[in-house]
């Protein structure tokens, strides 16, 4: 309970969660608020925000409702960003826990992998990946993740190397646990609130990595995407400018949101550091 | 400065295991891909007949086994060789060199100007934490570290080359225009101000960021409370004793940013169409051109070790206490 | 005689705190003369030397009037009086050279130039009695031991001759061989120079062996202040008595190798 009072205690975290809180809502109704596929021909083409009621943002170049497109979207960026910060925090958190818990050997081999990762550029590998595989919605989130996992595995590795010491995972190796169960079930969790911390940053960065994947052409076709909006719109930039500046406003609350959320969280760690 | 080199030689030694990992992982996962340049070489031109097929296999050796084929591969690269671009139909290690200068001057423009004003913004929000004027750029830097660079990249195309027409929209330079010497130096830098300000102004916003946490951190330690004890000047206290010691972490992070700013140049360089680095991956993506996209991760891989072994280089001039002890045993 | 440092009925309270850090205390302080003032932790001495440095954290509170008769003017923080820090370790910048830290607060108070400076920091660090002040000059934080560091400190606090040297805690995290040094070089330095000393601690009988006078803090308040061989001779408050009890208390056994408990 304390928890939540101490996030409250944080204005940029309530503001952050409730964009969040509002940007879900919008994600989860949208087949209520747009029925039917937001990507099919709804009126006549590139009619200008505001102009008609049924249209509130407009129409694209094909005549596709803005609106029903920026709603829709909404659940592209927060599945993809949500899904592929999970999939990298759990992978950087079992690598990591691994790393630290077994040390010598195995530790050196998969901090080295650690740092192969760092060297390459995130977004070069998701593109590499995304056109290895086909351009699904999975395959999009486990491209992104693996750019993102080595910071969570990083964080993990330092907060188990500090935990084993300590004597509560001495006393479960001398009642005879394995290794492994230890790492598991006593160093993980202890491990995790940090790596959560981490997480917001995580999501941001995804949410903006699938936009840019999508930008250039490499997102999930069947799907709508604000990133694919954006690059709709470019072909039309001169005349409909709104086509591509919309989305992008829809993007930059989506990862604000995220950021104060993250921000917020951060306090609240803190606060209970320090209590 | 002997420490220096030891540092360089060490650092450039265990980066080798760290690029093979790189290497052979890239291998496997272009490895997986189902179809290879032949086959989007042979819908380009609407199909082929088994023999042909076979023999565009076998020139490209394409027909070996994959660990063979590694094996080739890591041997040429001890060689430069970074192999043949079947979609280019060139040898892979030119079309990177050609290509990797524009992508330098854009990254390398974009990360001084990020580093340069997002720290001396980060001391002006640092030297007061909590003021008016930290608490607006506080707010500045992460509304602007959550723009999507791409987006900012179009936005200030609509702004000051669509409707301004002060910059131009695209390209690295003038097309046929002649150019010499001066003149085409000042031509590029035209052509780069928007794509380097769209890569610039989001990396400045996190290098802000971190100089003003780092120096909220500083404030708290017992020698910027000597430093105030002296009755030192407040501007000799917030530069040489806070913003001095904040900047450590800020440089750590320069070389930790190194590979995402790449990354990041790879959709700038879409949108501005600079013939860039990034711009040659998407096209080997589009190309399916796996030795391609193979050499321009490798050599990204390379440029990033050789960015973090000279913000290494920095680090230990700034902080005297790396690499010390080693010195003295 | 004028007095160096007046203060009358000072009181802090820091934010968000019901009682108050320090309560009205007042006190003199002589040219020259070495204060030790003693307590526990949380009694208000070291919010008493914030207090005098201008040092307390934003949001504090501060009433009551700190006056430098002597000077007729308010102090400056560095040019009037200087002050030496607990952990010598963290009380240097680790990233600037040793030179340059002693230097500042002579070129920013004594109209010198960095290199006029510069000259007074070497003899400073030979004063403080640095092996090889040359090679110190360049030298930075971490490669001198704990006991080095503060004489450094000790060195830059002085080095634009202040009047009064504030010292909080400046021996406690120091081992004893170390800390009969420190004290032996603020008795001199106050002995040459003239210079006052505050000396605040927890260890009665460091505060006994050097200071002049001697004043008890006991939760935010001054509760007894008296020549230092009257006090601890013919204590007047029971709060002294006690603290004086529980001290022969700890000395009965051997000081040198005892153990942290």
């Amino acid at each position: 309970m304390s928890a939540v009072r101490r996030f409250i205690g944080s204005p940029e975290g309530v503001i952050g969660a409730l964009l969040l809180l509002v940007l879900a809502a919008i994600a989860l109704l949208a087949p209520l608020l747009f029925p039917g596929d937001p990507l099919r021909i709804a009126g006549r083409p590139l009619l200008v925000p505001f102009a008609d009621p049924a249209f509130p943002l407009g129409t694209d170049r094909l005549g596709r409702n803005v609106l029903a497109g920026l709603v829709h979207g909404a659940r592209a960026s927060l599945l993809v960003g949500i899904a592929a910060a999970l999939v990298a925090v759990a992978i950087g958190a079992i690598i990591g826990t691994l790393a630290g818990f077994a040390g010598g050997l195995v530790d050196e081999a998969l901090m080295r992998v650690v740092d192969a990762f760092q060297i390459v550029p995130g977004f070069l590998l998701a593109l590499a990946f995304v056109s290895v595989a086909q351009p699904t919605l999975p395959v999009v989130i486990f491209a992104i993740a693996l750019g993102a996992w080595t910071g969570p595995a990083r964080l993990a590795r330092a907060e188990v190397l500090s935990i084993r010491e300590r004597d509560y995972v001495a006393s479960a190796r001398i009642i005879g646990m394995h290794p492994l169960e230890i790492a598991l079930r006593e160093v993980l969790p202890n491990a995790i609130p940090p790596v959560l911390a981490l997480s917001a940053v995580i999501v941001a960065g995804a949410v903006l990595t699938e936009a840019a994947l999508s930008f250039l052409g490499l997102g999930d076709p069947n799907i709508v995407t604000w990133g694919s909006m954006i690059a709709e719109g470019r072909s039309v930039l001169r005349s409909a400018p709104y086509l591509s500046i919309v989305p992008g406003l829809a993007l930059v609350a989506t990862v604000i949101g995220v950021y104060l959320f993250g921000e917020g969280l951060a306090t609240m760690l803190a606060r209970r550091d320090r209590a | 400065m002997n420490r220096a080199l030891r540092l360089v030689g060490r650092r450039a030694i265990s980066s080798i295991p760290v690029l093979l990992i790189v290497v052979v992982g890239t291998f496997f996962l272009l490895e997986s891909a189902s179809g290879d340049a032949v086959d989007a070489y042979l819908v380009s031109i609407g199909g082929g007949d088994a023999a042909l097929v076979a023999q565009l296999r076998q020139s490209y050796g394409l027909d070996q086994s994959a660990l063979s084929r590694l094996w080739l591969y890591l041997g040429s690269l001890l060689r430069f060789d970074l192999g043949w671009s079947v979609g280019f139909n060139r040898p892979i290690a030119g079309l990177i060199l050609e290509r990797l200068p524009n992508t330098l001057y854009l990254m390398g423009s974009a990360t001084a100007l990020s580093f340069v004003f997002g720290t001396l913004l980060g001391i002006v929000a640092g030297a007061k934490p909590g003021s008016l004027r930290d608490r607006v750029l506080s707010i500045g830097s992460l509304a602007l570290y959550a723009v999507p660079s791409f987006w900012l990249g179009l936005v200030l195309s609509i702004t000051f080359a669509v409707q301004l027409r002060w910059f131009p929209t695209s390209g690295i330079e003038t097309i046929a225009s002649g150019k010499e010497g001066l003149d085409r130096a000042l031509d590029i830098a035209r052509h780069l101000v928007l794509p380097v300000s769209a890569l610039a102004l989001i990396y400045l916003a996190l290098f802000l960021r971190l100089m003003r946490a780092g120096m909220a951190e500083i404030w708290r330690l017992d020698f910027v409370r000597a430093a105030r004890a002296k009755g030192l000047a407040p501007s000799r206290i917030v530069l040489r004793h806070v913003a001095r010691n904040a900047l450590l972490p800020v440089v750590t992070m320069l070389g930790l940013q190194a590979a995402s700013m790449l990354g990041g140049s790879v959709v700038i360089e879409s949108v501005f169409a600079i013939p860039g680095f990034g711009r040659l991956a998407q096209e080997a993506v589009g190309l399916r051109d796996a030795p391609l996209l193979m050499g321009i991760i490798v050599v990204s891989a390379l440029l990033v070790i050789c960015v973090n072994i000279v913000i290494d280089l920095i680090y230990v001039l700034l902080d005297p206490r790396v690499g010390a002890s080693e010195v003295s045993s | 005689m004028t007095a160096l440092l007046h203060l009358t009925e000072l009181s802090v309270t820091y934010p968000r705190q019901a009682e108050p850090a320090l309560d009205a205390v007042s006190l003199d302080i002589a040219p020259g003369e070495k204060l030790a003032i003693i307590g526990e932790s949380g009694s208000g001495k070291s919010t008493l030397a914030l207090a005098l440095a201008g040092l307390l954290p934003r949001g504090a509170r501060l009433s009551g009037n700190i006056t430098w008769p002597s000077l007729g003017r308010s102090a400056r923080a560095g040019a009037d009086f200087g002050m030496v820090f607990q952990d010598p370790g963290a009380s240097l910048n680790p990233v600037l050279r040793i030179g340059e830290q002693v230097a500042e607060a002579a070129q920013r108070h004594l109209g010198l130039d960095w290199e006029k400076a510069g000259i007074l920091a070497l003899e400073l660090l030979g004063r403080v009695r640095i092996p090889d002040p040359e090679l110190a000059m360049r030298a930075y934080p971490h490669q001198f031991s704990g006991g080095q560091r503060q004489r450094i400190a000790i060195a830059a606090a002085i080095a634009a001759r202040p009047r009064l040297l504030i010292a909080d805690e400046a021996t406690s995290a120091l081992d004893v061989l170390v800390q009969a040094e420190i004290v032996a070089l603020f008795r001199d330095l106050c002995a040459a120079d003239g210079m006052a000393l505050i000396l605040i601690t927890h260890d009665i009988a460091l505060a006994a062996s050097l200071a002049d006078r001697i004043a008890v803090m006991h939760q935010a308040r001054l509760v007894e202040l008296a020549p230092a061989l009257q006090l601890v001779e013919t204590p007047q408050a029971d709060y002294t008595r006690h603290l004086l009890g529980t001290h022969i208390d700890l000395t009965d056994t051997p000081r040198i190798g005892r153990t942290v408990p």
